[in-house]
């Protein structure tokens, strides 16, 4: 048996990545990082908020559907941040 | 070097070091009504960011607009790329990043079909309604589109990290793309990236062969790393 908010992410899930991704777009959120100094910090307290709320929804998405991933599992990430980005803006632009 | 965890990417985002992208592989003309009609929406909710937009963030932590900044992505350099993905956004007043394989471009036109199907190049069937048509887009159609969007290279033959190994695969796939990308441009470019989006930390040897080559960023499935 699985709960509902398992079924809502993994239907979510489904939905943004069974799609035909050779053609259609594939909406990512990504960070920023800088591997030759350190990173300034954001003093928008617009785009904090923002961020905030993609990490939050990052956790939920983690929590429903790969609670038990490792930290260091880039593919769940991958599916995680897949998940967040078709909600927060790639399902209006096929809207 | 930049932790590849769930724990790094959520703390970037959550401090608002990110920015929204979108994938693109092939844009066939059949589908340019409902890319333009997708382009659009994002273009109503989100700033289109130029090279200098980004660079200026990763100087100061901050964006010239105060809406969310937003780059359309287009991989492998198709022909499509520069006659419908370049054409929809100059209408919209976006500025796309065309990754281009140059191997492709650089491939016989009698060739390109066979080539793209042994270099994970995706076809569709409109691309082969008329065999023997040209598949890539031309060094012309580069040149054309560097002068309103980032053109860059995405390896030349549409290789990974375990493809690259010998001093050769290294000039042919990092460094000669470069060298003839800034050649064609007059610019310099700025990007890279490679098969499947690996993210630098993955291999030393082949992270410093891109500095020496001077790219300034590498676009990753989850991250831009800022490398130069």
């Amino acid at each position: 048996m699985t709960s509902a908010p398992l079924e809502a992410e993994l239907a979510l899930l489904r939905e943004c990545q069974d799609r035909v991704l050779e053609r259609e777009g594939i909406p990512m959120v990504l960070s920023l990082v800088s591997e030759v100094g350190p990173m300034p910090v954001v003093t928008s307290a617009d785009v904090r908020a923002e961020g905030s709320a993609l990490a939050d929804s990052m956790d939920r998405v983690r929590a429903a559907v790969l609670p038990t991933s490792r930290d260091d599992d880039m593919g769940c990430l991958i599916s995680v941040l897949q998940s967040v980005s078709y909600v927060d803006f790639g399902r209006e632009g096929r809207a | 070097m930049t932790a590849l965890t769930y724990t790094a990417h959520r703390e970037s985002i959550a401090e608002g070091r990110f920015v929204r992208v979108v994938n693109y592989h092939n844009t066939p003309m059949s589908g340019i009504d409902g890319l333009r009609d997708e382009l659009a929406a994002y273009a109503r909710r989100f700033e289109s960011i130029t090279l200098a937009e980004l660079d200026g963030f990763f100087a100061t932590g901050s964006w010239s607009s105060d809406r969310p900044g937003f780059l359309p992505v287009f991989y492998e350099g198709y022909r499509n790329s520069a006659e419908v993905a370049g054409p929809v956004c100059d209408e919209l007043g976006l500025t796309g990043v065309f990754m281009v394989c140059t191997g492709f471009v650089d491939t016989p036109v009698a060739e390109q079909e066979a080539y793209a199907r042994s270099h994970w190049i995706g076809l569709l069937p409109g691309d082969l309604e008329h065999p023997g048509e040209r598949l890539a887009m031309t060094w012309d159609e580069i040149a054309d589109l560097s002068q309103r969007h980032i053109v860059t290279p995405h390896t030349a033959s549409h290789a990974g990290i375990a493809d690259t190994a010998t001093e050769e695969d290294f000039e042919r796939e990092i460094f000669a793309p470069k060298r003839l990308m800034d050649a064609v441009t007059g610019q310099s470019a700025p990007a890279y990236a490679w098969l499947h989006g690996t993210q630098w930390g993955m291999s030393q040897r082949h992270d410093q062969a891109l500095q020496q080559a001077g790219y300034r960023y590498l676009f990753c499935n989850t991250m831009i790393h800022r490398i130069g």
